[in-house]
């Protein structure tokens, strides 16, 4: 533990003297005495950094699910992919590791720049004008993309969400936002996961449209955003696989007004759950309602281009309660993960892993459906994952056997929504083989016998 | 920029810090080929999906090799000042050693490659580790209950007076609609009571540094819901009259609000619960030494009294009489979910593996030594600047530009900017607010007497330089190779993202 500390005790005594105080507890004077811990704090005894690594390690162990012969197909908003190792080598730099918000802009060029180009990179990516340094995660900037659509439409009061959004997205969004302040209605999905507008009117703020959605369907959101225009109502697409865009088109060339979703595919590993990174980009035309922190390229006084945090009049530490929302960070570090992924893949490389995933899920997609017992929940077209039903046998029985073959087979749908009992929600990246995926089938085609 | 090693303390860099323009990545890629042969693509055919959903190509997305990317990042790292080269006096954002076995830690595949969504049994682990993390947050806190939800800070804030929000609500309390929050407190204070629909009443901060019973006594009413206390506050300074104040709020069905910002000052030493506090997040980063990246990952977590452990964010982790972990999603009035899963769970075990590191023995020297390296600072440098509250203070001290600025005509900026040709990060500067030209140092208990006294020599001579030869601090930095950056242009013409034509 001393090891942490650069005091020694000859240094602190020498200190302790130049305060004229006899002991540290001196320091500690302007606190009452009823607000010190009584006796011994209720923690574990002081580890040596052997100790804590047999430790860690141990418990880590107890996770059997991140063993290499467990293969997973869960999803739903976390995604397993390959991540290559100059991702971890570059971003693990003490430079930009224990660097802090780039505030004073000589000497955080680096991490400025790699934001800029974080902004410039997601922008294309997602098809819009302007992104920002990035957001919490998917489901919070979700939230915020509905708070900055209600502030975009000042006297509009109504958000349609599409079901189709994930449902910890859609809790997020009802925890952020005050009921008193809009009213949330809920568009249906029909048999092939599209959500069903309901007439539209000029009370509504916005639509918000899941592309693809949390069952891995692909909403039609240009015919959405075009019906939308009509009524100059906002259309936000709400993405949790990013790498999608590498085969799709993207939203904001669809006519989306905003673009949100989550970043985790690009570079950072599942983590169980945490920490992810948001994207966030909208229409230039609303640049100053986009909430979280923006770097921008100016010129230093001798004329030199470098990067500034900017348009921060938008921001708490100026506007306080009158903000245009409370976040005062990014997930930078998460934010450079994906830039340098991005970077390290290129454009061919998303592209072509983009391919990829969709072709293996669509053979297992094909496959399965062949099977009896089973079918699509709905029919859409789908990226790299799809939901099924079983009508032949439970999913306990169907999960069972799959995790005697050290499979976790996707993600129970039930967990979200009682109605959806039975149905799975499949994931497949370049991760698996095809041998994986033979196996899948097998074990599919045997619990169904 | 490495930290000055020269026997001379206060000597300014031999060297001019080497800056060369970068290109982006995205100007370097047009001038690729971009026909490598192992980034190839067939031609897509694909008709599984509706031809108008698919994409041609991404337009002006990089292609370079591997290699380049691996110069171009240790380029722009480069381009960065970080802890790990120098001393970062940067108050109320705490910059301190980042343990390297707490990266190990968290990259364990063990950890970094589990699904939230994996069977719980497949988990345990992780759902034991973030158990263990919870109770001794509770039990450093002094308070009952904890969840590990919220992704920052900021984040954490918002879940707790959204919980405060609720308990009202809950009983029939509504007319409880405003925070009374110190004009000392940070921004993100006032933004997050207005993102849960409540008004802001601001205390001023009395004359000592610290909000005074009297004053807090005449802005109660029946319609405060809480007050929001950083505790030491911004300036440094205990907040003196807590518990009384606590009280106040208790005996008219208010609730106290704690900024968990500088727990790092007290922590292993002082109880929120026993302030009377009901509800406050920790910033991980700043008290348990995650690391800052460039602005983030941080994580928040919220630790609440008896009176709102009902409310808590969802879920949280349980333990049942087998000893098996389980999410908890029962809370029965949770203020709901903020974010999608569990919390940043990769910082989670950046903090719990510096808990252990300390134990119980040693928890408390974390405080120990930040206050008594700020209080070193803060007697060194009080003859040369304006220190505006003379209160003591803990792990942080507020100075001033009063004595540079009405004499010499320097200000903070220019006293910042000038630490920058030294080889040192400048202290967080114009915060807080009510300190006109602050200049807001903490070293924190990571950093030797010798960086401190080195440090101590530079600021002397800085403000010898004020006096003598106030045109070079004015003009300064000159050895960061890039020059004071033009903000006025990028705000009023913003250039946000890279594009050809540019």
């Amino acid at each position: 533990m001393m090891r942490y500390f650069s005091l020694t005790e000859h240094d602190k005594k020498q200190m302790l003297d130049t305060l004229g105080k006899s002991s540290l507890e001196q320091l500690f004077l302007s606190l009452p005495e009823e607000v010190f811990h009584q006796g011994q704090l209720n923690l574990p005894s002081a580890k040596e950094e052997y100790e804590l690594q047999s430790y860690f390690e141990a418990m880590s162990h107890k996770n059997y699910s991140a063993q290499k012969s467990f293969k997973s197909y869960l999803g739903a908003g976390a995604y397993e992919h390959f991540i290559p190792y100059v991702v971890d080598a570059l971003s693990s730099r003490g430079e930009f590791t224990t660097a802090y918000t780039p505030y004073q802009a000589e000497i955080s060029q680096g991490t400025l720049q790699a934001i800029f180009e974080f902004q410039s990179m997601v922008a294309n990516l997602l098809g819009v004008g302007v992104a920002n340094a990035s957001m919490y995660d998917g489901a919070s900037a979700l939230a915020e993309a509905v708070l900055m659509a209600l502030r975009i439409q000042k006297k509009r009061s109504k958000v349609l969400i599409s079901q189709g959004v994930h449902p910890e997205y859609i809790k997020t969004i009802q925890s952020y936002i005050d009921p008193n302040q809009c009213e949330i209605h809920y568009l249906p999905l029909n048999q092939e996961g599209y959500p069903q507008l309901p007439e539209l009117d000029d009370s509504i703020a916005c639509v918000v449209t899941g592309y693809p959605n949390f069952y891995g369907v692909i909403e039609p959101i240009d015919q959405i955003a075009e019906q939308c225009k009509q009524h100059n109502i906002l259309t936000i697409a709400c993405f949790t696989e990013a790498l999608a865009f590498g085969l799709l088109k993207a939203p904001g060339e669809l006519g989306a007004d905003i673009v949100v979703g989550e970043g985790q595919s690009l570079g950072n590993p599942l983590s169980f759950g945490g920490p992810y990174v948001g994207l966030m980009g909208a229409d230039d035309k609303y640049v100053r309602q986009l909430p979280g922190r923006l770097a921008g390229q100016t010129v230093d006084a001798q004329g030199t281009p470098g990067y500034v945090l900017t348009l921060s009049t938008r921001e708490q530490h100026i506007r306080r309660q009158k903000a245009t929302s409370n976040i005062c960070t990014n997930h930078s570090l998460c934010a450079l993960r994906a830039a340098i992924y991005m970077g390290t893949l290129g454009q061919k490389g998303i592209e072509s892993i983009a391919l990829n995933n969709h072709e293996k899920a669509e053979y297992l997609k094909n496959e399965l459906t062949q099977l009896k017992g089973l079918e699509l929940l709905y029919q859409g077209p789908s990226f790299n994952e799809f939901a099924i039903k079983l009508n032949s046998i439970s999913l306990k029985q169907w999960q069972e056997a799959f995790e005697n073959n050290n499979i976790a087979s996707g993600v129970d749908l039930a967990r979200f929504d009682h109605r959806n009992k039975n149905c799975l929600l499949i994931n497949c990246t370049e991760t698996k083989t095809d041998d994986d995926l033979k196996h899948y089938i097998k074990v599919a085609k045997e619990v169904l016998k | 920029m490495s930290e000055n090693t020269h026997n001379e303390p206060y000597k300014v860099q031999e060297e001019q810090r080497s800056y060369k323009y970068i290109p982006t990545l995205l100007e370097k890629s047009i001038v690729h080929d971009t026909s490598l042969e192992n980034k190839k693509v067939q031609s897509k055919n694909v008709t599984s999906i509706p031809e108008q959903y698919i994409r041609s190509s991404i337009e002006d997305f990089p292609n370079v090799s591997e290699f380049e990317i691996v110069r171009h990042y240790t380029n722009l790292s480069k381009l960065n000042f970080s802890i790990d080269e120098g001393f970062y006096p940067l108050g109320s954002c705490t910059m301190k050693y980042n343990p390297k076995i707490n990266d190990w830690a968290a990259n364990l595949p063990g950890f970094r490659d589990i699904h939230p969504y994996a069977a719980e049994k497949t988990v345990q682990g992780a759902l034991e580790l973030m158990y263990l993390l919870q109770e001794s947050l509770t039990h450093i806190s002094g308070l009952k209950a904890c969840s590990l939800h919220p992704a920052a800070g900021a984040q954490g804030e918002l879940v707790g007076v959204k919980m405060i929000a609720k308990y009202h609500q809950q009983n029939n309390q509504t007319h409880k609609d405003t925070v009374l929050v110190p004009d000392s407190a940070h921004g993100t204070n006032p933004a997050s009571a207005a993102l849960c629909g409540l008004k802001v009443r601001e205390i001023k901060t009395g004359t000592k540094g610290y909000i005074e019973y009297a004053q807090v006594e005449e802005a109660m009413g029946d319609d405060v819901a809480a007050i929001m206390t950083t505790v030491p506050n911004t300036l440094g300074i205990f907040e003196k009259d807590i518990v009384k104040i606590s009280k106040l709020m208790h005996d008219n069905g208010a609730l106290v609000y704690g900024d968990g910002a500088n727990l790092n000052a007290l922590v292993g030493k002082a109880s929120f619960g026993a302030m009377g506090v009901d509800v406050m997040h920790i910033n991980l980063h700043k008290t348990f030494s995650t690391p800052h990246g460039g602005g983030g990952p941080g994580a928040g977590p919220v630790v609440v009294s008896d009176r709102l452990k009902d409310y808590l964010p969802s879920p949280f982790v349980n333990k049942n009489d087998q000893g098996e972990y389980h999410l908890d999603y029962s809370t029965p009035y949770s203020v709901g979910q903020y974010r999608a899963f569990y919390g940043n769970f990769g910082m989670l075990v950046r903090a719990l593996c510096y808990i252990y590191a300390f134990g119980h023995e040693h928890l408390a020297k974390i405080s120990e030594y930040s206050v008594l390296n700020a209080n070193y600072i803060r007697k060194a440098l009080e003859p040369y600047f304006h220190l505006p509250y003379e209160t003591d203070t803990l792990h942080e001290v507020v100075f001033s530009d009063q004595k540079q600025r009405k004499k010499y005509d320097v200000n903070t900026m220019d006293i910042a900017k000038r630490l920058m040709d030294y080889g040192y990060h400048p202290p967080t500067v114009y915060f807080p607010l009510i300190v006109e030209g602050a200049l807001m140092m903490e070293p924190t208990e990571s950093e030797s007497k010798r960086t401190l006294d080195r440090y101590i020599e530079t600021m002397i001579k800085i403000a010898q330089e004020c006096e003598n030869e106030a045109q070079t601090v004015k003009s300064a930095p000159h050895k960061t190779g890039i020059k004071r950056l033009n903000e006025t242009q990028a705000a009023r013409k913003p250039v946000l993202t890279w594009s050809k034509k540019d």
